[in-house]
């Protein structure tokens, strides 16, 4: 690119402009001739609202163009400001920064005689109403759910949180796609020290692009060989919000409705927004349920092969004895029956999400009835297995972040082989192993199993117990900033008397 | 990055090097439930296996109901050890210990070659369970394995829901090889054992077609009471003295007491029921003059469910009346268990050791030979009985028809 800056010829820069653009056909130039001298606004087509275009920029321009007013005489800028009926108008001299606002959907008015560029923000594109989260869907609480665009996306935060201490800092990340990312944290509640932290951290990623939060996560997270996630994702606004509330960053990434949290710990994954919308007897149930069947999601299919193949003492006689008679004349062990069964699963669910909506039903009875029953009935697996590998995978359905779902799915077929070698044993030690290695991890700087490991017994009001909202009066230690801990007042459970 | 790829290498080679050695799938198992010890006239030892066939055994399987569902193997051997190889090598799966329910043991091994072998080889194997049940067969041990009850498909465990409902319902027989190690591992106290038996046509109810018919050809009991002297048995105690021994060692749970109007005969026409719903009893040993004896302290709570005596219950002394009858019951049936003990010559009851722990010096000198002293050791039995209820009516029916004759005459 031979241009670095605007010259004040008109014809050499948009000749400039249509070389480094290729001449593409989208790339619209129109010249308005004045008196004077004439003007050439260049812009995207698609990226532009045109009402805004035709009626507060072309129109009052090629009005204006043929009379020479005082403003004209003041220079050019002057006369754009008065002239162009836009809110955003900037003025740059540099031609790499006309390129990059022509992309985000900014019209360039340029002049003949002016080594300068007025950017008109007049920006416009196709974007999806904002609908219902797909996969954080909740039966209580809003329905509201990010959308692409990054500006839409804060703006659904903002609405939440209306506070000035809500801070937002801008950067652009990705040389070709030139992705806006935004962190937001709330000012006296976020640590500082995490907020620089990440800041770093998003400063040193140089990367072409940038097309979704998932790049940007693998890019920052603290570690990166474990099959746990150390970052959240939410895809709704009021969680957004909550987690700012908690002293949480939130760093919003353009192009995507998925949003990172961060720090968080691990019981962070098992949160529904839902929890605090519910009453907290149920939500202290309900989050029960889902450790547990993070557990079972995990174990279960390791234990039943090292329960079967190592340990069958350890089962009830009757059992025993019902077990026993599912797999007379099953070929395989039991180990390659789990594998076998628990590979189908995740092949068929794999399929599922390819699979086009139209023939989505017949890949559910292809997968139960003939992969299932009728595998059973010729007598290739147990009717036991089946059952273990679908309540498993049932169970790998009740964690409210995917990402950990997928860690649990991951880490059974580790346990399904250390059970298949060394059954309970290779089971005990595999689980030790992993808390070891959980124990080890951190998110900027919060331990991963914390409340529980270091023991904050102050956090642990929301961790497997959802306490009632008036007993929550501060906001979760090491997260949120010291100097700003306390949430609420105290004693505000209704019915108590003042103190 | 090398290093950690070296790293995984090496543990994953030491994983598939140690892995799957003593795997084995539930399809290659012979579960056995329940085992049987025989002596044969060779004086070799003959063990049975009942294993069953899980096939016919589950709930849902189709082919159950056309296949026995237990096998029995037996085999000879000079030891117990060798007996089951043999028996396993007869068996084309492996055989499986620790889900076995009862151990039957036949009288002629109890009486001549004692129970050591076999306890001996519980107590090393780690395979082995010490909750498991062991009875004394009446005849044949291995025949016990062979009968066919309904309900329960496998023998076995209808056996151990036989003894669980004995213990949970009526007195809490000590028939858990661990019990008998107990007992027997105390010198100064001798071991009971309960005794199982085959009543009417074993032959003919170890056929599959038993379990068509609505009567059964033969049935397992529970029997006798077995009293050993060390490992090796020397006598039986009948049903009156087995309820005697439990009200004297406070293993009554619940059960239903018949009893005679005031000191008649107890006959079928004119015998009442006692329900004891609770039931204790303390052994202390106490001194009668300079002689050390035992006290039996028995209370016994419960309702009155069967009347044939002509008591009124409006008056409180009718109620005393028929409390003490029922103390005599109780009382006749200790003192029947401890006669049997004396000739026995056996401790069946553990008062070696109330002895012992009252009082040290007078045991120091009594355990010389102890359980022969039980025949001299003076025994009271206090029973203090209390009716709770004597359910919804007041006058016996038998009253009630009493009146009706008065009227027609």
């Amino acid at each position: 690119m031979g241009v670095d800056v605007l010259v004040s010829q008109l014809a050499e820069n948009l000749k400039a402009i249509e070389d480094s653009t290729g001449k593409s056909s989208d790339v619209v130039i129109r010249s308005i001739l004045g008196v004077r001298t004439s003007f050439a606004l260049v812009y995207i087509e698609g990226l532009v609202d045109t009402d805004i275009f035709n009626n507060n920029i072309l129109q009052p321009l090629t009005s204006a163009a043929n009379q020479v007013n005082d403003q004209f005489l003041e220079g050019f800028e002057t006369f754009f400001r008065h002239h162009v009926n836009v809110a955003s108008m900037a003025v740059t001299d540099r031609f790499e920064a006309v390129l990059s606002e022509m992309f985000n959907g900014n019209v360039i008015v340029l002049a003949d005689g002016w080594a300068n560029a007025a950017v008109v923000g007049a920006p416009k594109w196709k974007q999806r109403n904002v609908n219902e989260p797909t996969s954080q869907t909740v039966v209580r609480g809003p329905k509201e759910g990010f959308v692409e665009d990054i500006g839409t996306n804060v703006a659904l935060i903002r609405k939440r949180i209306k506070s000035p201490n809500l801070w937002r800092i801008d950067r652009t990340i990705g040389t070709i796609t030139g992705t806006k990312v935004c962190v937001m944290y709330i000012n006296g509640i976020a640590k500082d020290s995490v907020v620089r932290e990440l800041l770093t951290r998003l400063d040193r990623i140089q990367v072409d692009s940038i097309l979704e939060s998932g790049y940007i996560e693998e890019f920052i997270q603290d570690a990166s060989y474990t099959p746990f996630p150390t970052i959240l994702n939410v895809e709704r606004p009021d969680a957004a919000a909550a987690a700012l509330l908690e002293g949480q960053v939130v760093v919003l990434v353009d192009g995507t409705p998925f949003q990172l949290v961060l720090p968080v710990s691990f019981f962070k994954f098992f949160l529904s927004s839902e929890d605090y919308y519910q009453r907290f007897d149920i939500a202290t149930f309900v989050r029960g349920i889902r450790f547990v069947a993070f557990v079972i999601a995990m174990v279960l299919p390791s234990l039943y092969i090292s329960v079967t193949t190592y340990h069958p003492e350890l089962l009830p006689t009757t059992m025993l004895v019902t077990l026993a008679a599912q797999r007379e004349g099953v070929p395989l062990p039991a180990v390659l029956e789990a594998l076998l069964m628990e590979i189908t699963f995740e092949v068929l669910r794999e399929a599922g999400i390819r699979m086009p909506r139209t023939i989505g039903p017949a890949i559910s009875i292809v997968g139960a009835l003939v992969l299932g029953q009728a595998a059973v009935e010729a007598g290739l697996v147990s009717a036991a297995m089946v059952i273990v590998v679908g309540f498993t995978a049932i169970n790998g359905f009740v964690m409210p972040a995917y990402n950990i779902a997928v860690a649990a799915r991951l880490i059974r077929f580790f346990l399904m082989i250390m059970a298949g070698c060394l059954g309970l044993y290779g089971v005990t030690a595999a689980l030790l192993f992993l808390l070891i290695h959980m124990c080890g991890l951190r998110s900027f700087g919060v331990p991963y199993l914390m409340p529980i490991s270091p023991r904050i017994p102050q956090n642990l009001k929301d961790v497997i117990v959802r306490a009632p909202w008036w007993r929550m009066h501060t906001r979760p230690k090491l997260i949120a900033s010291p100097s700003n801990e306390v949430r609420q007042r105290k004693h505000l459970r209704p019915g108590a008397r003042r103190k | 990055m090398r290093r950690i790829a070296l790293i995984v290498c090496i543990l994953s080679v030491g994983l598939l090097l140690g892995g799957c050695w003593n795997r084995e799938e539930l399809n290659e198992l012979g579960i056995v439930s329940a085992k049987a010890v025989d002596l044969n006239d060779s004086g070799e030892w003959e063990a049975s296996f009942q294993i069953t066939v899980p096939r016919s055994t589950a709930a849902t399987s189709q082919t159950s109901g056309s296949q026995s569902p237990v096998t029995v193997f037996s085999a000879k051997g000079r030891t117990m050890l060798e007996a089951v190889e043999r028996a396993g090598t007869e068996s084309p799966r492996r055989l499986f210990f620790p889900h076995i329910q009862v151990i039957v043991i036949s009288e002629r091994v109890a009486r001549e070659k004692g129970l050591k072998a076999v306890l001996e080889l519980y107590l090393r194997d780690h395979e082995r369970r010490e909750t498991v049940n062991v009875l004394i067969a009446h005849g044949r041990a291995r025949d016990v394995l062979d009968v066919l009850i309904p309900f329960e498909s496998n023998p076995a465990y209808a056996i151990d829901g036989i003894i669980r409902r004995t213990r949970m319902q009526f007195r809490d027989v000590p028939t858990r090889l661990q019990d008998l190690i107990m007992m027997m591992a105390n010198p100064y106290r001798n071991a009971v054992a309960q005794e199982v038996l085959v009543s009417g046509d074993r032959d003919k109810q170890s056929n599959l077609d038993a379990l068509q018919s609505t009567r059964s050809a033969g049935v397992i009991k529970l029997g006798r009471m077995g009293v050993f002297k060390a490992d090796k048995l020397v006598g039986w105690m009948n049903e009156r003295e087995t309820v005697g021994w439990a009200w004297a060692t406070n293993h009554i749970k619940e059960m239903m007491l018949p009893f005679p109007c005031d000191g008649k005969e107890l006959t079928s026409g004119s015998a009442s029921s006692f329900q004891v719903e609770t039931a204790s009893t303390k052994q202390k040993a106490v001194y009668e003059g300079k002689e050390i004896g035992i006290q039996l302290n028995i209370r016994a709570e419960g309702s009155v469910s069967e009347m044939a005596c002509q008591t009124d219950f409006r008056e409180a002394e009718g109620l005393r009346s028929l409390e003490r009858s029922i103390a005599e019951a109780i009382q006749s049936d200790v003192e029947s268990a401890v006669r049997k003990a004396r000739d026995l010559g056996a401790d069946v009851f553990g008062f070696g050791d109330v002895i012992h722990r009252t009082d040290r010096q007078a045991w120091s000198v009594l355990k010389a030979n102890w359980p022969s002293r039980i025949r001299e050791l003076s025994i009271h039995t206090n029973v203090e009985v209390s009716i709770r209820r004597i359910g919804l009516t007041n006058d016996p029916f038998t009253k009630v028809l009493g009146n009706q004759e008065d009227k027609d005459g």
